[in-house]
């Protein structure tokens, strides 16, 4: 009997740890409604935010709600594919070297931000020969 | 025997046990048996082995149901009776003490004595009582709380005597209790039974043990050979 | 009352019989337990979180389809939505990814339009010049940037960048900014190599609510290519993307959860000799057939419950105290950027109260059925040894 009643005590115990813990579920779920929910609305107001940022590998899991309807298979080089396929192909190592990056594009130069005078002032920058460029180096056929 | 004007506790009427009826290895145990076990006597079942023995102890103390035949315990007929009821009964008129002593090895003396009470509208006060005065009487006391399996012989053999005496019963039934025991042992547990029949107790016996058998507390004998009486004594 | 207390005191002596193995039992169980409930408490509060946070998503984005794929837009068509009644206003968002190969990481880039440059949930500020950027949390941990420090990014061009970060996001908004570099609109644009003229997308701000799918079917009657997306198909999305995830995960446990039933099945329905012979002796000292199933149920509450509640307890501290760390590795799958979880504790009581169902019945159930032979039987088949 002795058993039965540290069993039934060590059972409540429990259901009652258990019981606080739902409560502070409760409590916390409440208080984060009241305190962080609106400021996180805002922001995803402000910002137009309208997915979760938790898996980046690829465009339908970054953005699930604004994926395209039909392609399951995108935006390597983030994302070796969770499909079959994913397992044998691999993403193009031009996409994911660093050197081959830098070394197709404007060979390593920094510019700065945004400074519209500057900007203008490399016009190659945004020119069809830019484009051509990083084309070729990628293995396109057509340059204009 | 005592007078003939009260009825006996346990009347059976005819009895038979056949194991696997009908198949091809049927067995016929008991083949119609009848007797009574009246108030306060000590009663030997005797006959060689696989005569039936167990088979109609069992019966007697409402174990197992007889094939055919009728087993009334006081006025009640037991054939009539539902399981529940047939438990109770058993629990409340007869203690066993099997042959092979049914311990649960790894559960403690104490445990083991307290079985048959755990079903019981008892109190836990009333229980540990009982069970306190079973182990005291069987003096085991100092191994209440070891593990059945872990005791000696002699010891388990009095574990086993005392789970059947903690319901107080009317009638003891003891399957060849002395089968595994040496000399010093049989001649402790038939004192003990010897005492328990001057309090009162009925007493069935099933052996071929002649020590048994010659004991003074014996009142009466039934010899049984393939399932039937074939002598009854009655000293 | 006193008999059922006096059958579970003997359930619990016969339990401490094999203390081991039992605790074994137990503790398999309640990992188990744990871990279905963990992925369960997970999914839902996140999912929950989504529902609650996009209430302040744009009620409809705007996207042109060609070939099958999103591409972007004419800015001047949210001028023609901007004159539908109803609409409140239309801005374009410049958005997009930037893979950066030093850290394998891909960032999204997002461009802040018009508005308040101070706001909660943002240290410093929102960049207001082309040379700033506000950076989530991950992004900030990447990179080693705080407020006052920089980042550089390599731009559509293949041109590195450095921007000065003037805000990084609070913590409390990691699983919407997690990885955001936030600039202004135009530099997002240039960076992103938007063409003139062109935005990412449309958010579409519509006064009411009943409103919503009027304005999105006028949308594609009046620009045939484009994909308007209503917030409640974003809702939606999101009710449906955990499944795949937490289905997954379970996937990946289901594999412990067999080994688990195996382990239940053998012990429950391979009664022993051994038990066989108790449940005989117990019915040959008196026990009916309705107290020896009544012993094996409480052996089966005892166990199931103990490892229930020790099982939901465990989830819900590593859940909603610890942030789910053993669920995390699972979780982030490919990404790099993964936000540290700290999801808010919600608990669904029906899912409670399923999750308990699912426990107990079944093991009570796979303990009590297999004695259920031994039970019935008459006592006299234990008396031959
Ligand atoms: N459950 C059973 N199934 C089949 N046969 C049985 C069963 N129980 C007993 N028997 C058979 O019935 C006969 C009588 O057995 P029982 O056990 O009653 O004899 P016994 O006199 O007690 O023998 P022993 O002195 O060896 O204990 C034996 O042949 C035995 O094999
Ligand atoms: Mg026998």
């Amino acid at each position: 009997m002795s058993r039965a009643r540290t069993f039934i005590v060590l059972g409540t115990l429990g259901l009652v740890v258990l019981g606080s813990l739902v409560g502070w579920t409760r409590y916390e779920s409440r208080r984060w409604k009241r305190d962080d929910l609106p400021q996180l609305r805002a922001l995803s107001s402000r910002l137009h935010l309208s997915d979760l940022a938790l898996w980046t590998e690829a465009r339908y899991t970054r953005h699930p709600s604004q994926a395209d309807l039909f392609s399951a298979f995108q935006d390597s080089p983030g994302a070796p594919e969770h499909f079959p396929a994913g397992s044998i192909v691999s993403p193009s190592p031009v996409l994911t070297d660093p050197l081959s990056i830098v070394a197709s594009g404007s060979g390593g130069r920094l510019r700065d931000a945004g400074s519209d005078g500057r900007r203008r002032a490399m016009p190659e920058e945004r020119s069809p020969d830019v484009v051509a460029a990083r084309g070729s180096s990628s293995g396109w056929a057509f340059t204009p | 025997m005592t007078a003939a004007a009260e009825s006996p506790l346990v009347r059976v009427e005819d009895v038979t046990k056949i194991y696997h009826l009908g198949a091809p290895d049927e067995v016929r145990a008991v083949r119609g048996i009848s007797m009574t076990v009246s108030r306060g006597e000590v009663l030997v079942i005797e006959g060689p082995s696989g005569s039936g023995k167990t088979s109609l102890l069992t019966i007697i103390g409402c174990m197992s149901r007889p094939t055919s035949g009728q087993v009334l315990v006081g006025d009640r007929r037991v054939s009539r009776l539902s399981e529940t009821a047939l438990t109770s009964i058993r629990r409340e008129t007869f203690g066993f003490i099997f042959q092979h002593l049914h311990l649960i090895p790894d559960l403690t003396v104490k445990d083991n004595v307290m079985l048959p009470l755990f079903p019981t509208r008892m109190t836990v006060p009333e229980m540990e009582d009982r069970v306190d005065r079973a182990i005291r009487s069987m003096r085991i006391d100092h191994r209440r709380s070891a593990r059945a399996g872990r005791i000696s012989g002699g010891e388990q053999q009095r574990t086993a005597i005392a789970r059947a005496l903690v319901n107080e019963p009317t009638i003891v039934i003891a399957d060849e209790p002395t089968a595994h025991l040496d000399s010093e042992l049989s001649a402790e547990l038939l004192d003990i039974l010897a005492e328990l029949n001057r309090a009162g107790t009925t007493i069935i016996f099933a052996t071929h043990d002649p020590r048994v058998i010659e004991h003074p507390i014996v009142s009466r004998r039934l010899v049984v050979r393939d399932g039937i009486i074939v002598e009854k004594t009655s000293p | 009352m006193r008999r059922h207390l006096k059958i579970l005191d003997f359930a619990l002596a016969s339990l401490q019989r094999r203390p081991f193995k039992n605790w074994a039992i137990i503790a398999v169980y309640a990992f188990t337990v744990a871990v279905v409930a963990s992925v369960l408490f997970l999914t839902q509060s996140i999912r929950r979180e989504a529902a609650q946070l996009f209430v302040g998503a744009p009620e409809l984005t705007v996207q042109r389809m060609v070939g099958g794929r999103h591409v972007p837009i004419d800015i001047g068509v949210g001028e023609t939505i901007a004159a539908f009644p109803s609409v409140v206003g239309v801005e374009p968002r410049f958005w997009g990814y930037t893979y950066d190969a030093v850290t394998e990481s891909t960032i999204t880039i997002m461009g802040a339009g018009p508005g308040m440059a101070t706001i909660d949930l943002v240290e410093g500020r929102l960049p207001t010049r082309p040379t700033e950027s506000a950076i989530g949390a991950g992004v900030a941990a990447m990179w080693g940037a705080e407020v006052g420090g920089e980042v550089i990014l390599v731009d559509a061009a293949t041109t590195g960048v450095l921007y000065e970060v003037v805000g990084t996001f609070e913590s409390p908004s990691d699983i919407l900014t997690n990885d955001l570099v936030v600039m202004t609109a135009e530099e997002a644009a240039l960076f992103l190599g938007l063409p003139e003229g062109k935005a990412t997308d449309l958010a579409v701000r519509v006064a009411n609510d009943n409103e919503i799918d009027t304005i999105a079917a006028k949308v594609k009657r009046a620009f045939p290519d484009s994909r308007p997306i209503t917030r409640s198909e974003v809702l939606r999305t999101y009710d449906a993307v955990f499944h795949w995830r937490s289905g997954m995960m379970l996937a990946v446990f289901s594999g412990g959860l067999i080994a688990f039933v195996i382990l239940a099945w053998d012990k429950a329905t391979g009664l022993s000799a051994e038990e066989r012979r108790e449940i005989g002796i117990l019915k040959a000292v008196g026990w009916d057939t309705g107290d020896v199933l009544e012993l094996k149920m409480w052996e089966g509450v005892v166990i199931s419950s103990t490892s229930l509640i020790l099982g939901l307890i465990t989830a819900m501290v590593h859940v909603f105290v610890l942030g789910a760390p053993l669920l995390t590795p699972m979780l982030r799958g490919w990404s790099v950027l993964f936000p540290e979880l700290h999801p808010t504790p919600h608990v669904d009581p029906y899912l409670l109260f399923a999750i308990g169902f699912l426990t107990v019945v079944p093991y009570v159930a796979a303990t009590v059925a297999p004695s259920w032979k031994a039970a019935v039987t008459d006592p006299d088949e234990v008396v031959r040894g």
